[in-house]
């Protein structure tokens, strides 16, 4: 990363945050405290033990440092199969209207952009804003929060106890009149018992950074159900999520990333109070010189609370894998159920994959394991297939959907998943485009 | 409760093996710069490119900073209050065990090798280190007739320079970490050993060090070469008299495979692990690393850990022959406020090579234990094979048991598995045995040894009994 690249992100930052900061929205001191954390810090390299494996020169030194142009268009790809109660459209990090469809909305969930919120209730969003994103030295997190502008609010109350509503995110980065980047801040908070399924999905198009980030608070019993889908042809995406659960409350998470240049995605769940359950649950593919980085934390703050992770990667040509993976059960945190795996399947002489399970356990009353494995495709399975008649291409396809399926298995509608698994596959060459 | 008064009475149980002997030490002042350097060598009679090879690695050194990454909470060590060199005072020459001081020999009876007993009973040749020098080697004579060198590092030195030239550093560089630096610049002595080509040493090799004058930081250096098709097995075992003062061992270990030779390297460590409290104790800060120089060589590291106030050091193979295998059995344990931040690190150069890694970690009181292990394969290695093993065992709420694999494949023919669970010792467990007559003490420690068997099948066994019992006492005070 050369400095005349940071200086250039630095640049482009102030002088976006200074803009912002006429407006005097109660955000001034956010902005300024990320801006002076981002102008010390800069971007990890190497030798940041968290950045480790994840090339961010490419990004660093490219073009993207400077805000994409507020836009309605959204890149063209084939509609996911799902029904919704309701859709989001976000265009380059701004929430659109028009574009959005709320008519079939339950009447206890109320979906708004950050922007207006903020008319309503400055003091409110500041408030929403620090218990939500408490402020750190994380680059992308610094990013979001000195240009802090305008984002997605999602609130779920208590009069939607009995119904589970599906609401569509769409993420659009439109890159068509130029490189540059976009960032997003969306909060989810659902009341106690409340269910909630969110659908969301990253379309991007030309050289772009898109920078989601989520802060979710689960209240009591309450349960989200979220599938996210980066589709393929994305650049740059860094996807952020911290979730704390109270008492009871479940968070199940499916990841589904192909076909996209660099993604990051950081899942960090907080269990604050007992009987919570988190299920992280991702499959990836990684070709050409792809690279999918997925970086999660389970924090086990009290007791009687499990958690399962399963991340599945198959890596072909120079893909790249890397999976980090933390579980950290705190003193006192008894009865700890948690299960983690990770497994990955390398097609070609050139795919790399580095994996970092992690236990932190300070209690020890608790069931953890972790378990990871990389590995080809099975030799003796292949070759089963093969004597029965079945092409290579074809048998390899199986077993790459036999491996991914077991992620994917309580993926609902089945058009959802089999459009998932479709798409999954195009991203995977051919045996002859990876040959050993 | 009758166990909780049992416990307390175990939890009170002080170190077995604090003592000091009383051996006039002729030291150099404490503090390190280039002159402290001169002096070691000056005083070791050293040939010049040793003092060379000591300065550049003090001036490389002089360029780094104290590491921090390691998962353990310690004491900033103040470099320059460290005596670097400490000898016992010769008082003449000497030809025979009848001519040690006898307050020497004292002490090794007290840890209960005696060095006469040794040699006529267990047929075991010990090169013991009393704090930095040896001071007697036992059947070289008989391993001489094989051709075998196995003595003092400095021995080694004046008598085999071209060998210890050529294999010095070259597994372990200088440049390769804080400690490693530090060690290059200021080592001591330490055991060197030579394995000619098909000759297979006919008895364990073993060396006892001890870490013994008030502030002396050990600065040990180990090489080992087996040259094409030898094999040797190698014992190291350390106990340390008790002190308040933290005591820093920087030990560098080098292993050197040739072609179809097989090293065996056991180490027992049962350091002054400081008190219930936590004051005091060992910083056991060591490099080893094993080079698989040649095709289908083999290296196998097992360790028992059960010293120290800090234990941070990962034993590794490099495995660069092709078919060449690297092996880690490892039991850590943990016990009031120690930590230990150990493993290994697999280095996949070579086709075909395999490595296996098991890890058994206790913690028990305030305990903090950590494995942290690197399986690289690189990419020509075709068809490379690791099996990863890490389990915990925690004994008591107040203790940590800490995970951090790395892994790192970039070849596809690889299959690498890892695999890691915690867990604790069930009350139905504890039940059982306790129906049977079997006190909660006993059962603890059968259940522990069970847990650990895996590595201690590996060790040899001389070793395997000592590693059982230093589990047990280890671990007395610390059920519940």
């Amino acid at each position: 990363m050369t400095p005349e690249a940071i200086d250039s992100w630095t640049e482009s930052v102030r002088a976006t945050a200074q803009r912002l900061n006429k407006a005097d929205d109660g955000l001034r001191g956010r902005r300024e405290d990320a801006l002076q954390r981002f102008q010390s810090n800069g971007f990890p390299g190497r030798k940041d033990e968290e950045w480790r494996y994840t090339p961010l020169k490419k990004l660093v030194n490219g073009p993207c440092h400077q805000l994409l142009p507020a836009s309605t268009r959204i890149p063209v790809q084939a509609d996911l199969p799902i029904e919704a109660a309701a859709r989001v459209v976000l265009v380059n990090g701004e929430f659109q209207e028009p574009l959005s469809d709320f008519s079939s909305l339950p009447a206890g969930i109320k979906i708004g952009s950050l922007a207006s919120l903020r008319k309503q209730d400055s003091g409110a969003i500041v408030d929403l804003l620090s218990s939500s994103f408490p402020l750190q030295d994380h680059p992308f997190q610094s990013l979001s929060d000195a240009m802090l502008d305008d984002g997605i609010w999602i609130e779920v109350s208590t009069e939607c106890r009995d119904e589970v509503a599906t609401i569509h995110i769409l993420h659009a980065f439109d890159g068509s009149r130029g490189a540059g980047s976009a960032h997003v801040t969306g909060i989810i908070r659902c009341a106690a018992g409340t269910r909630l399924r969110v659908v969301e999905e990253v379309r991007s198009e030309g050289e772009v950074l898109g920078n989601i980030r989520w802060g979710v608070a689960l209240a009591e019993d309450s349960s989200l159900d979220r599938v996210r889908v980066i589709r393929p042809g994305c650049d740059s995406v860094f996807h952020g999520t911290r979730v704390v659960q109270q008492g009871g409350s479940n968070f199940h998470d499916l990841m589904i990333c192909a076909g996209s240049n660099l993604v990051r995605n950081e899942v960090n769940t907080i269990h604050s109070g007992p009987r919570c359950h988190v299920e992280l649950l991702g499959v990836y593919a990684a070709r050409g010189i792809e690279v999918v980085d997925n970086h999660t934390t389970i924090e086990h703050a009290v007791e009687d609370c499990t958690s399962r992770e399963i991340y599945r990667g198959v890596l072909s040509q120079k893909g790249r894998g890397i999976f980090t993976g933390m579980i950290h059960v705190h003193p006192d945190a008894q009865r700890i159920d948690a299960k983690q795996s990770n497994d990955t399947i390398l097609l070609s002489r050139d795919a790399e994959m580095n994996s970092r399970p992690r236990l932190e356990i300070y209690a020890d009353d608790v069931k953890c394991t972790h378990g990871a494995t990389v590995g080809e495709l099975d030799e003796e399975a292949l070759f089963y297939l093969r004597s029965r008649g079945i092409q290579l291409d074809e048998a390899r396809r199986m077993l790459v959907r036999a491996f991914a399926s077991e992620v994917l298995s309580g993926l609902d509608p089945e058009e959802l998943r089999e459009f998932i698994i479709a798409e999954l596959e195009q991203c995977i060459p051919e045996s002859g485009e990876c040959a050993p | 409760m009758s166990e909780a008064k049992e416990l307390q009475e175990l939890a009170d149980k002080e170190y077995e093996f604090g003592f000091v002997t009383d051996v006039e030490s002729d030291s150099i002042p404490a503090g390190l710069d280039e002159e402290t350097i001169r002096e070691i060598s000056r005083r070791k009679d050293e040939p010049d490119w040793l003092l060379e090879y000591r300065l550049k690695s003090y001036r490389y050194w002089l360029t780094m900073k104290d590491p921090s990454w390691a998962k353990v909470d310690r004491n900033v060590i103040d470099y320059q209050k460290i005596i670097y060199y400490s000898a016992p005072k010769p008082k003449k020459e000497l030809k025979s065990l009848d001519e040690v001081d006898p307050e020497l020999l004292d002490t090794f009876e007290k840890l209960g090798i005696s060095l006469d007993e040794q040699k006529r009973l267990s047929g075991v040749a010990v090169d013991a280190v009393f704090d930095s020098v040896s001071v007697a080697t036992t059947f070289s004579d008989k391993l001489a007739d094989l051709g075998i060198i196995f003595g003092s590092f400095s021995d080694a030195v004046k008598n085999h320079p071209e060998l210890v030239r050529k294999y010095l550093g070259s597994v372990v560089p200088y440049t390769d970490n804080f400690f490693a630096a530090l060690n290059s610049a200021v080592f001591s002595d330490g055991s060197f050993c030579y394995i000619p080509a098909g000759v297979r040493c006919p008895m364990e090799l073993s060396t006892y060090f001890r870490i013994n004058a008030e502030g002396t930081g050990q600065f040990e250096r180990t090489l080992i070469v087996a040259d094409e098709r030898s094999t040797v097995s190698y014992l190291e075992g350390c106990t340390a008299p008790m002190r308040d003062e933290n005591q820093l061992h920087a030990a560098v270990v080098e292993l050197v495979a040739l072609e179809d030779a097989t090293i065996k390297y056991s180490t027992v460590q049962n350091w002054y692990p400081g008190d219930a409290e936590g004051v005091g104790g060992i910083y056991n800060f060591v490099t080893k690393r094993g080079l698989c120089k040649g095709d289908r060589s083999k290296i196998s590291w097992t360790q028992v850990e059960t010293g120290s106030a800090i234990t941070w050091k990962y034993p590794s193979c490099i495995l660069k022959g092709d078919n060449s295998v690297g092996e880690f059995y490892s039991v850590a344990l943990t016990n009031n406020y120690q930590q230990a931040d150990t493993g290994t690190k697999m280095v996949h150069i070579g086709k075909g090579t395999t490595s296996t890694i098991v890890s058994k970690g206790i913690s028990a009181g305030h305990g903090q234990n950590t494995y942290r292990g690197l399986v690289d394969v690189k990419k020509g290695a075709e068809g490379a094979r690791n099996y990863s093993q890490c389990d915990s065992m925690l004994l008591g709420d107040r203790c940590g048991a800490h995970t951090f694999p790395y892994i790192e494949v970039r070849n596809p023919s690889a299959k690498v598995e890892h695999e890691a669970t915690t867990s604790k010792i069930g009350e139905d467990q504890i039940f059982y045995c306790n129906q049977r007559g079997i006190s909660t003490e006993d059962a603890v420690s059968m259940i522990v040894n069970g847990f650990c068997k895996e590595v201690f099948s590996e060790l040899p066994m001389e070793f395997a009994v000592e590693a059982q019992k230093l589990l047990a006492v280890s671990l007395e005070g610390s059920v519940g």
